[in-house]
């Protein structure tokens, strides 16, 4: 077997991978040439291509694990499901997220306002025990049937699951995504940092200088 | 000289008290005195390993690494300071300086097989309470009558057959866990099953058998010589060579752990520290094949390899649904997926020359119950209708237990498996029915039945009761929520 060979049998999540690489380079793409495509297009489709970029890597060791324990024939199939099935409980946070910032804003508070008390509330949620215990939950799999329509539903409940898992960690962020829009830098900070947190075995150092990251954030916009 | 731990059936070959032993019982006397806040208390020492009971401030409690590569190293740490916390009360109570613990080896024929007297004997010579003894329920009352723990249970054969450490015979890599993957073979059987069976049975927090749950297990001075015995079992398979090697691994070899020394000091020690117990922890094993002489390289560190090329990883290529065990024999045929039939080897399968046969592996997974019902159930692979027990032992691929069930079931500590993970490694079985021509690649049977003691008739009562825990299996049913097949 070539390294190449090997690099995929060990990744069977990898067309998740690459359709995650792709649609990034194309979000890039279309900010370059100018295209405001994502901008424009309707609220929950933004949304939803927001948080397979950003939410969908943190899920990835999920996807590996229901790969290798799924039959080689099923493995595109189960990952599909799950991807669906993460995503529509993200889809489900995002319209409830795009609906309490449109209240916030017909009640006159400012996206600057609701950005700083967001990024505090982001900044506490860092250090809360609640979510360092959520995010040992993110590595919890449920049992898996082999075959057959039992097969599609334990893969959407792994899928619904994780996003459940994750939007524990997660909410402060995303619900900063729903009040500044598709800003490609915040997406890859915050991709960058909630990827970090999932993979890094150093993680727990990561806490105290992402609360003070947020804070300092918070500090320069209400400076601004 | 190093301190020589020695087998406790050797040292009671003539008389049914020895010293090593009754200074061990004296010594135990002397640390369940002490307050539970003292680090050399026997109580603080138990829930280094687990407890229900909240730890003093500052103290390290509920540290026992299990179903992980650090079970291994971690016990050898945690029985290394216990020995010289015990060591300094033999001491105290006038004893032998150089009182090493005595391990306790099942796997030998009766009664060596029985817990060892001292241990069954409600006095010490001298007619005071015996601290070593413990009464039903706390231990299961067949074997504080003599019963004989059965060679399913008590045989490492599978472990020692084991190549690789990780996820092998040692454990599987991660970080410092508990009750978090899959086990070890050695951890599983002999260690999770001898756990179960003396135990018993498990009423929380810790009024059942203690042995059966990790939060009270280490109350009984059973469990040290238990994990001696462990611990000896280590050395015996990097003896064997054939690259059985530790992990080299700097993951593995930093990892530190906090103990608590004969003066109540905490003190820290990495894997690395305890690799070579004859010049770093100053112990052998009366069996060791030769005694460490000091400026020995450490015993199985691997010595250099050449990089082998890229593998790829295992598939799975048959699994069944869930499978309910009730306490009788229950059978699984596991339909392999057509297009992996050829990895597992052609129908019949005599003459076939199987040393480049890939190696297969049986995982038993999301295995669940209302509380560990105290069963252990041996699995067996194609073992043939009506077969004896001695025939059915050699499909024998190992056990499935419930040790460690209630830690995965407190919602305090998240887990990352819905249940507890046996898998095992079946090639040599699949080998034996190769050679026999009785090997069928498109279907496998696999069978759980339960290991029963053999039980010793109580004088003029005839043999005990049948065990309890067969009567009540009904009740508290073992969930699988799947059996597997890996190739690769």
């Amino acid at each position: 077997m070539t390294r190449a060979a090997a690099a995929v049998a060990w990744h069977p999540e990898w067309p998740v991978t690459a359709s995650i690489g792709f649609g990034w380079l194309t979000v890039v793409a279309l900010q370059a040439s100018g295209d405001h495509r994502l901008h424009t297009a309707p609220a929950w489709i933004a949304w939803a291509i927001m948080s397979a970029l950003m939410m969908v890597p943190v899920a990835l060791p999920a996807i590996r694990y229901l790969a290798f324990n799924s039959f080689k024939r099923r493995r595109l199939r189960a990952m599909m499901v799950f991807v669906a099935a993460y995503l529509v409980a993200w889809i489900g946070f995002g319209l409830i997220a795009l609906e309490a910032v449109s209240a916030g804003l017909g009640a006159g508070i400012s996206v600057r306002g609701l950005s700083i008390v967001t990024l505090i509330v982001a900044a506490l949620w860092q250090l809360a025990p609640y979510r360092q215990r959520a995010i040992l939950r993110c590595r919890q799999v449920v049992p898996l049937s082999p075959t057959g329509l039992r097969a599609d539903v334990t893969c959407a409940h792994f899928g619904t699951q994780q996003a459940l898992h994750c939007m524990r960690v997660c909410w402060p962020a995303m619900l900063l995504m729903a009040i500044v829009g598709h800003q490609l830098a915040a997406m890859a900070a915050l991709t960058i940092i909630v990827v970090a947190e999932e993979y890094a075995p150093w993680r727990e150092r990561l806490f105290a200088p992402v609360f003070v990251l947020f804070l300092a954030v918070a500090g320069l916009i209400a400076a601004s | 000289m190093a301190n020589i731990r020695k087998s406790i059936w050797t040292l009671l070959a003539r008389d049914p008290w020895d010293d090593v032993t009754e200074a061990y019982a004296r010594a135990v006397a002397t640390m369940q005195a002490r307050p539970a806040d003292d680090p050399t208390s026997w109580t603080f020492q138990a829930a280094i390993h687990g407890s229900y009971s909240a730890p003093p401030p500052g103290a390290l409690w509920n540290e026992c690494q299990h179903a992980s590569w650090f079970f291994l190293p971690w016990h050898r740490m945690y029985l290394f300071f216990f020995e010289r916390i015990v060591r300094a009360a033999v001491i105290e109570n006038g004893g032998d300086p150089e009182w090493a613990l005595p391990y306790w080896n099942y796997d030998e024929p009766n009664p060596r097989n029985t817990l060892p007297k001292p241990l069954r004997a409600m006095k010490l010579p001298d007619g005071t309470a015996n601290p070593l003894f413990l009464a039903a329920p706390r231990r299961d009352p067949i074997f504080v009558a003599g019963g004989q723990l059965p060679k399913a249970v008590t045989s490492p054969a599978n472990a020692l057959r084991e190549r690789n450490f990780i996820s092998g015979f040692g454990g599987p890599r991660s970080v410092p866990t508990s009750f978090n993957g899959g086990f070890g073979a050695l951890e599983q059987t002999p260690h999770n099953d001898v756990h179960v069976q003396l135990g018993g049975t498990s009423r929380q927090p810790c009024l059942g058998g203690l042995m059966i749950d990790p939060a009270c297990a280490a109350l009984d001075p059973v469990f040290w010589l238990h994990h001696c015995n462990i611990d000896r079992l280590w050395k015996r398979w990097l003896a064997q060579g054939g690259g059985r090697a530790n992990p080299t691994d700097g993951a593995w070899l930093t990892q530190s752990f906090t103990f608590h020394d004969e003066t109540g000091t905490a003190v820290s020690l990495t894997c690395a520290d305890v690799l070579d117990t004859a010049n770093q922890l100053d112990y052998v094993y009366d069996d060791d094949l030769a005694v460490a002489t000091p400026g020995r390289p450490p015993m199985g560190i691997a010595p250099p390899t050449p990089p082998t090329p890229p593998g790829g990883p295992t598939e799975m290529v048959a699994a069944s649904n869930p499978v309910e065990l009730t306490g009788t024999r229950v059978s699984v045929a596991l339909n392999v997926e057509p297009a992996a039939r050829p990895r597992l080897g052609r129908p019949g399968g005599m003459g076939l020359d199987d040393t480049d046969a890939e190696p297969i592996y049986l995982n038993v997974e999301d295995i669940d119950a209302p509380h560990n019902p105290g069963l252990v159930y041996g699995v067996y692979v194609n073992a043939p209708q009506g077969a004896t027990a001695d025939e059915r032992q050699q499909y024998h691929v190992g056990n499935v237990s419930l040790f460690g069930i209630e830690a995965v079931k407190d919602p305090a500590r998240p887990h990352a498996l819905p249940g507890l993970k046996h898998t095992f490694n079946i090639s040599h079985v699949v080998s034996r029915l190769k050679a026999a021509n009785r090997w069928n690649p498109a279907t496998i049977n696999v069978t759980f039945e339960p290991v029963v003691p053999v039980q010793r008739p109580a004088p003029g009562m005839g043999i005990a009761e049948d065990m309890p825990q067969l009567r009540d299996a009904a009740n508290t049913p073992i969930r699988i929520g799947r059996v597997s097949l890996f190739v690769g």
